[in-house]
């Protein structure tokens, strides 16, 4: 059974990688589980924000559902499909429908092409696989086209990527993924290794492009400004896992999980007023090496909130109950976080209610006991 | 690259101008030569140049003229120095490109067999790779170009290793590009500077290791002249008759220096950053 709404669905997603040791003989002496356990769905048209501090795994993740790391174990279905277990000819077949905006526009553009190639490349790859038939003719012209709508003059064209700026050489990534018409955008970073200044044209770009051509993104960031900017939802991550995820509007307004609510409690506000009210949740200690197999809660160590069950069992990401959660939060939790947040998510109410399902449905999913059943 | 981008970049012209010099010369030799190369003389032991008696650059210890020793010689030691390099610079290439590109066990068994043939010093190499295959012209070129080999696959690993985690490598991976795809468009174009670099280099060092082998008596053998056995055998004489190594020397020099301009504006060129700066 397709559902059709749903472009992505990503199921018990992990990336581990193996330490090796020895001159000789290589042998593993262990596992990086970068990305251990991850879920989420995108439907289409919408953009999903993955954020998290950096070594969370949130770029494997990216990673991972592009094939470009070899999971450990997971499905990643893309319109019902699952890319993790295609062969390879059928996989290269599905590339067109999603493309990576990178990271790092110095190293995303090969210096020794020129422009008009690197936006061609994705079209000449698959057109000489087969997938789809292009003329030069017809590429020059969608690349120069696309060049326009990126903010890029024609002249480019025939320039070396040496020649720009940083801004305009994500521009040229941007173009260069939005070359085949692909239905997913994996954005690792987009804006973050820009100027301020630069990171809003390139933001405006691409929400431009989004309602233009009703793409849908996964984003990845680490700067929780340009995820709220951006993204309708958002995925909080930690040590390889997803523990929170709600929409923009009410993980801001309404953050449940503890490591949530240190996150964004460590945000600048804008108004004066609230900002002298703001009270930053100091973390302790480190995040812990995500090499050690442990049971438990990833966050228990750190989490200010931590129960004698979080040492034994690990929390899953569940559907919060809005009832429950009032109750749990503020009898288990010191009262002034839990309170306030209770009390924020009142306000948020209107998208759950008592309607326990169309809560689900909205997405606020939290890994914590603290809201558990 | 165009013909006349070349022609703009001065370096690289200066280089190909030395470079056809000696390619002419070379032509030459076959047709005429001022001397017999090979045919002693001995009334005319060591005398220095003069125009008088013809010899420009003098003769040797045995009388032989030497402008007519370095034409003659000038080809093979031109064809041991092109045919070592290309020996080296494609098995090592391919085997740096291989193991980088690759990573894992081949990375790690070819790179310590580079180190295995590293370990030993190069001339000592050559001489054991003359040793066992024998005194011939075509040994020389195999010794040569086994030295350049770990040379060739370390610089060119390094590089790969350098530009294979660039995103625009991810990108085309993402976009189900083929390895050879990568390998061809992406990879070796940004590897080229350091190898040309390489190729300018090891054109010489071929000619000086050839003289060092002729020296010690395993290269290029007597009385069929190189520089490098000229080099040597001049050595005995050089104090009287300086002209007998200054020459042979000289011609080593230019051609040399032709080569490394030639490989600095082909760097220049192929690198569309410094393209434009002359």
């Amino acid at each position: 059974m397709v559902n059709e709404e749903i472009l992505l669905e990503v199921r018990g997603l992990k990336v581990h990688f193996p330490i090796e040791k020895g001159i000789i003989t290589r042998r593993r002496v262990g596992w990086v589980r970068a990305v251990d356990g991850v879920d989420f769905t995108l439907r289409r048209g919408e953009s999903l924000g993955l954020v998290g501090e950096s070594g969370c795994g949130k770029t494997t993740t990216a990673m991972a559902v592009a094939r470009l790391e070899a999971l450990s174990a997971g499905q990643v279905l893309f319109e019902g499909r699952d890319l993790a277990s295609m062969a390879n000819a059928e996989l290269n077949r599905a590339r067109k429908d999603f493309q990576i905006v990178f990271q790092d526009p110095w190293s995303s553009l090969d210096p020794r092409m020129r422009v008009r190639d690197i936006i061609a490349e994705p079209l000449r790859i698959h057109a000489g696989r087969g997938h789809i038939a292009a003329t030069e003719a017809e590429i020059a012209e969608r690349v120069l086209a696309l060049m326009e709508r990126c903010g890029l003059s024609k002249d480019f064209a025939t320039r070396y990527p040496h020649e720009f700026s940083g801004g305009q050489r994500q521009r040229i990534g941007i173009a260069r993924a939005l070359v085949l018409g692909p239905k997913l955008i994996i954005a690792d970073e987009p804006v973050s290794a820009l100027d301020v200044s630069i990171q809003s044209q390139i933001l405006n770009l691409l929400k431009d492009l989004q309602k233009e051509l009703g793409l849908t993104f996964l984003f990845i960031a680490h700067d929780l400004a340009v995820v709220e900017y951006f993204c309708s939802r958002i995925a909080v991550m930690y040590l390889g896992r997803i523990v929170e995820t709600a929409s923009s509007y009410e993980l801001n307004r309404a953050p449940l999980h503890p490591y949530t609510k240190a996150l964004l409690s460590a945000v600048p506000l804008p108004d004066p007023k609230r900002e002298r009210e703001r009270r930053r949740i100091i973390l302790k200690g480190d995040v812990p090496s995500p090499s050690v197999e442990r049971p438990g809660c990833p966050f228990r160590e750190r989490c200010p909130e931590a129960m004698d069950r979080c040492e034994r069992e690990a929390p899953t990401l569940r559907p919060v109950n809005p009832g429950r959660t009032g109750h749990e939060a503020g009898g288990g939790v010191g009262a002034s976080g839990g309170g306030a947040g209770v009390a924020d998510f009142g306000g948020a109410g209107g998208l759950g209610g008592g309607n326990g399902v169309g809560r689900a449905e909205s997405g606020h999913l939290v890994s914590c006991f603290l809201y558990a059943d | 690259m165009t013909l006349k981008a070349i022609g703009k970049n001065s370096i690289a012209v200066t280089g190909i101008v030395i470079i056809g010099i000696y390619l002419l010369t070379i032509a030459l030799s076959f047709f005429w030569l001022p001397f017999d190369p090979v045919k002693m003389d001995v009334d005319h032991l060591l005398e220095p140049p003069s125009l008088a008696t013809g010899h420009l650059f003098g003769t040797d210890e045995f009388g032989r003229d030497i402008l007519s020793r370095i034409m003659k010689g000038g080809f093979v030691s031109l064809v041991i120095s092109l045919s070592a390099t290309a020996m080296g610079a494609t098995i090592g290439i391919a085997m740096g490109t291989w193991a980088g590109f690759l990573g894992g066990r081949w990375d790690h068994w070819l790179m310590r067999l580079a180190d295995v043939l590293f370990s030993f010093p190069s001339l000592l190499l050559a001489i054991f790779v003359m040793a066992v295959l024998g005194e011939k012209t075509w040994n020389v070129i195999i010794a040569i170009g086994i030295v350049y080999i770990p040379q060739f696959a370390r610089i060119s690993r390094g590089a790969i290793l350098g530009v294979k985690t660039n995103d625009f490598v991810r990108a085309a991976r993402s976009n189900g590009a083929s390895s050879s795809f990568i390998l061809f468009r992406h990879l070796l174009p940004n590897i080229i500077v350091p190898i040309i670099v390489q190729i300018s280099l090891s054109l010489s060092v071929a000619i000086l290791l050839e003289s060092s082998l002729s020296f010690l008596g395993l290269g290029v053998q007597p009385p069929a002249p190189s520089w490098g056995n000229m080099l040597s055998s001049a050595r005995k004489v050089m104090v009287i008759a300086p002209w007998t190594a200054v020459y042979p020397g000289l011609a080593i020099v230019f051609l040399v220096l032709g080569f490394n301009l030639l490989g600095d504006g082909l760097r220049d060129l192929l690198d569309p950053r410094l393209r434009n700066l002359r």
